[in-house]
């Protein structure tokens, strides 16, 4: 539905957006993921056709975005980063004015479709409000009622989460998710968990480029450098460390921590392998305690961070994982 | 044309939904029903033939601040406000087309503009009662003069508009709108009495074309239509909202 060739764009000297080239398959969800400035509003207003790419191609719904521009935009429903609403109208005024606009007639399946986005995006409840004396999270969602006016088949969403409180931020991720079943949505954002709740397929930009694309899995599989086994047990630590070692698909392990006669030891772990079982019979049999055999996947963060701070810069993820913790937290 | 008149009908809205509106209203149609009395005294006292009134009215000072200065009120909020709060994406990311947005605008200020205007226009027919001013004033100025109103309004608030795209800074739109206005207004008339009218050729064509203020003095002002100054106005405004889709659209120039 999106296809993306060497798009780029320039701004004077600088490179906002610097020869991308991405895909987006009918129906997915992909998550556009980047630090603040790295090139996801630029690109997602050339999509838009708001502004003309420097150079490079893109084509939205089978149409180009330069020279079927009218085509394009009556085929996507579009929430811009700071959701620019007239503050002056009513919610309904202003959803049935956009929905006129977009061309939805007659007037009555316009008035009816109007109330049926209300009802979808939850803001029947202000509907009577002015745009401007409503809270951020019913803007965003007035916002997002806005987008789909039309029926789009394409949504595209710059952060739409931005700003918002907890319950709302899971109320707009629940929407996104919902709307994301019948339709093709790019959605950017720079809080990770949130992509991985809502995207089946990432795109990371970084500097205008596009560092890592593909599945949750397979950015996880090929970029992150595989899982991790992290065992604890008590008794003999020697013993452990090299029972760890000789399991299949174990590397070198290491002890990070040892407390109260137990110590935990981690090693890489490769391919596919789960020795969790394996560990659990030699510990009844050595009539040793286990406290904890855990396998670790990969997160989404320790790729975005090497990603985006290079390698050596990594020490930074420590402020990412709080983030994401955060992030669940609220979530 | 349907999106043009959506877009127009939104511009409307908004129109009437701010304060401002009403106060230019206001104090237009105070001022001007004082601007009428004293007129007519006036012309009573002296016992002057009324043909000269509609004219005199129209261009009295109350009339010229409002042909010369609300279009620029009115127009300076319409692109440059949609450009400071983001809101022109939202809008131009919409199937609509960049001249059916500044069409749409136009039209909207237009029709508010004539609002602003109906009450006088009114006052102007009551005036027509033969016990108010002893005898009916002569209604032919007074259709000519509105025309001349409407015409000179359309490129006035076209004016506004054009310098509301290029900026988003709402006083800056204004001021160099209201300069670009005056330079409109008067320009002829201080090269006339400057005693620099150019002599012939094209450049006096242009000049006679161009002298908005001796439009009304001899033609509009009198009850007459000159078809080459309808042609002026109707020209210029075309050029000016022609400028503004160019300056609208110029942000996806590469």
């Amino acid at each position: 539905m999106i296809q993306v060739e060497n798009l780029t764009k320039h701004f004077g000297p600088v490179r906002a957006v610097d020869g991308i080239d991405f895909h987006v398959g009918e129906g997915e969800v992909v998550g556009f993921l980047g630090p603040n400035g790295a090139g996801k509003s630029t690109t997602i207003r050339m999509l838009t056709c708001f502004l003309p790419p420097t150079a490079g191609r893109a084509r939205v719904a089978g149409f180009d975005i330069f020279q079927d521009s009218m085509e394009v935009r009556s085929r996507v429903g579009y929430l811009p980063e700071t959701v620019p609403l007239y503050p002056e109208m009513r919610v309904r005024e202003f959803l049935r004015f956009r929905a006129a606009l977009k061309g939805v007639v007659p007037r009555r399946a316009r008035n009816a479709r109007v109330e049926e986005v209300m009802d979808l995006c939850g803001v029947m409840e202000v509907s009577r409000k002015l745009v401007g004396h409503i809270s951020r999270g019913y803007r965003q969602r007035v916002g997002l009622a806005e987008a789909l006016v039309s029926d789009p088949p394409i949504l595209i969403l710059d952060e739409p989460t931005s700003g918002l409180d907890p319950n709302q931020r899971r109320k707009v991720k629940d929407l996104v998710r919902r709307l994301g079943e019948e339709r093709t949505v790019l959605f950017s954002s720079h809080i990770l968990a949130e992509v991985e709740q809502v995207c089946s397929k990432v795109i990371i930009i970084h500097q205008g480029r596009i560092v890592g694309e593909g599945t949750r899995e397979e950015l996880i599989r090929r970029l992150a450098g595989g899982r991790r086994l992290l065992v604890q047990a008590d008794g003999d630590r020697g013993e452990l460390l090299s029972f760890v070692a000789g399991l299949p698909g174990c590397g070198q392990p290491r002890v990070v921590a040892s407390e109260g006669g137990f110590t935990r030891v981690e090693s890489p772990l490769e391919g596919e392998e789960d020795p969790r079982v394996r560990i659990f019979t030699w510990a009844r049999e050595r009539g040793r305690l286990l406290k904890e055999i855990a396998l670790v996947e990969p997160t989404l963060e320790e790729i975005f961070a090497r990603l985006t701070l290079g390698p050596g810069r990594e020490d930074s993820l420590a402020g990412a994982e709080e983030e994401r913790s955060l992030q669940e937290v609220e979530g | 044309m349907r999106r043009v008149l959506v877009v127009a009908g939104r511009e409307l809205l908004a129109f009437f939904l701010s304060p401002m509106a009403y106060v230019i209203g206001f104090l237009f149609v105070f001022f001007r029903g004082w601007e009428a009395l004293a007129l007519a005294k006036n012309f009573a006292d002296s016992g002057q033939d009324l043909s000269a009134f509609p004219m005199l009215y129209t261009m009295g000072l109350c009339g010229q601040m409002m042909a010369v200065l609300a279009p620029p009120l009115l127009t300076m909020r319409l692109f440059a406000e949609e450009k400071r709060t983001g809101s022109l994406e939202l809008l131009m990311t919409a199937p609509v087309k960049d001249w059916e947005v500044v069409l749409g605008k136009w039209l909207a200020s237009l029709v508010f503009f004539l609002v602003l205007w109906a009450p006088t226009v009114v006052l102007l027919l009551l005036l027509q009662a033969p016990w108010l001013l002893g005898t009916p004033l002569p209604l032919g100025p007074i259709v000519t003069v509105h025309l001349w109103v409407l015409l000179a309004g359309g490129l006035f608030l076209a004016v506004g508009l054009f310098c509301s795209s290029l900026t988003q800074n709402q006083l800056i739109a204004s001021i160099s709108a209201l300069v670009i206005i005056n330079l409109l207004l008067w320009g002829p008339f201080i090269v006339a009495r400057a005693g620099w009218i150019p002599s012939q050729g094209i450049w006096k064509e242009l000049f006679s074309q161009a002298y908005m203020l001796d439009h009304i003095q001899s033609a509009f002002g009198l009850g007459l239509v000159d078809t080459a100054h309808v042609w002026f106005y109707l020209s210029t405004t075309a050029l000016f909202l022609f400028l503004t889709i160019r300056s609208v659209e110029s942000r996806r120039w590469v």
